[in-house]
């Protein structure tokens, strides 16, 4: 299961990794998109089509899960495949971002 | 002066974007669209000439999920104008920015396409070859067939002219679009 789900996530696209990387803490999808706008400084903006067809995807691949509704606005968190999924990108980019900089990364 | 107009104007399933653009144009003339009556009928209600942006989208939506998905849309500034066939239309004003688009990756938008190809394509593709083509061999085979049956023969023809020429109409054209978004990207 999860080497289908890391082929189809990782690498993850901007969009994706942010929504997953938001949802560590529980959120709906207007909190999603105001955040990601805040931390990286407006340059990334989310549109709500993009966001609810992207929740809906990753919520049907137990990435995330619904966790209530409130005023009409459905309130999403992050599972532990989801968690594994975002560990493994974020790795990817740690590694990415040492060999940008010359850095050797050592195996473990 | 008259307030309201009706305007019949026909677009394929594949035309959604001249839809769109369509709708801005009458907005920015003073009409702003406030009902789409299927098949092809819309009502204008005069209006400030202005820039708004229209959007069309065509969501796998849950009638369980309507609300939450309108709500989205509403938080991010979006009016609802109503739904056509599986349409959903939203207005913005425009403020020329990457928020004038209900997408804002190439993903979502070929998902889209995905989703019209699949849901209104392949039905009109089963439609042709279980129903109009079986039918068309029925009436090559009967050779002794009265007037009505020539007429009939002919509404046949025409209407598998007429749909062989949207199936191509769209999935050509939809294609295109496809290669379009994804080449913007690169």
């Amino acid at each position: 299961m999860l080497e289908k789900i890391k082929r189809i996530y990782v690498p993850m696209t901007e969009t994706g990794f942010y929504i997953l990387f938001c949802l560590q803490e529980q959120m709906h999808g207007y909190n999603i998109v105001q955040k990601v706008k805040a931390i990286t400084g407006g340059d990334i903006s989310i549109s709500p089509g993009t966001m609810y067809g992207t929740l809906s995807k990753m919520e049907k691949d137990g990435l995330i899960s619904f966790v209530k509704e409130e005023e009409k606005r459905k309130i999403y968190c992050i599972t532990s495949l989801g968690q594994e999924v975002l560990d493994l990108e974020l790795h990817r980019i740690e590694r990415l971002y040492h060999n940008s900089k010359g850095e050797y990364v050592h195996e473990k | 002066m008259k307030n309201k107009k009706m305007i019949c104007r026909f677009f394929t399933i594949a035309d959604y974007k001249d839809e769109e653009e369509f709708l801005m144009q009458q907005h920015s003339k003073g009409w702003k669209l406030i009902k789409m009556i299927p098949p092809c009928f819309y009502t204008f209600e005069k209006c400030q000439p202005e820039n708004y942006v229209y959007q069309l989208d065509f969501p796998d939506l849950k009638q369980s999920d309507k609300k939450s998905y309108l709500k989205l849309f509403e938080d991010c500034g979006w009016e609802y104008l109503g739904e056509c066939i599986n349409w959903i239309y939203f207005r913005k004003l425009d403020d020329h920015n990457v928020e004038s688009f209900i997408f804002s990756d190439t993903q979502s938008k070929t998902d889209m396409i995905d989703r019209v190809l699949k849901r209104r394509m392949l039905p009109l593709g089963i439609i042709l070859l279980c129903c109009i083509i079986p039918q068309l061999f029925r009436i090559f085979e009967n050779d002794d067939q009265g007037i009505l049956g020539y007429i009939m023969s002919a509404l046949f023809i025409v209407l598998f002219i007429f749909y062989v020429y949207l199936l191509l109409h769209c999935g050509l054209k939809l294609k295109q679009l496809k290669e379009e978004i994804e080449n913007e990207s690169y």
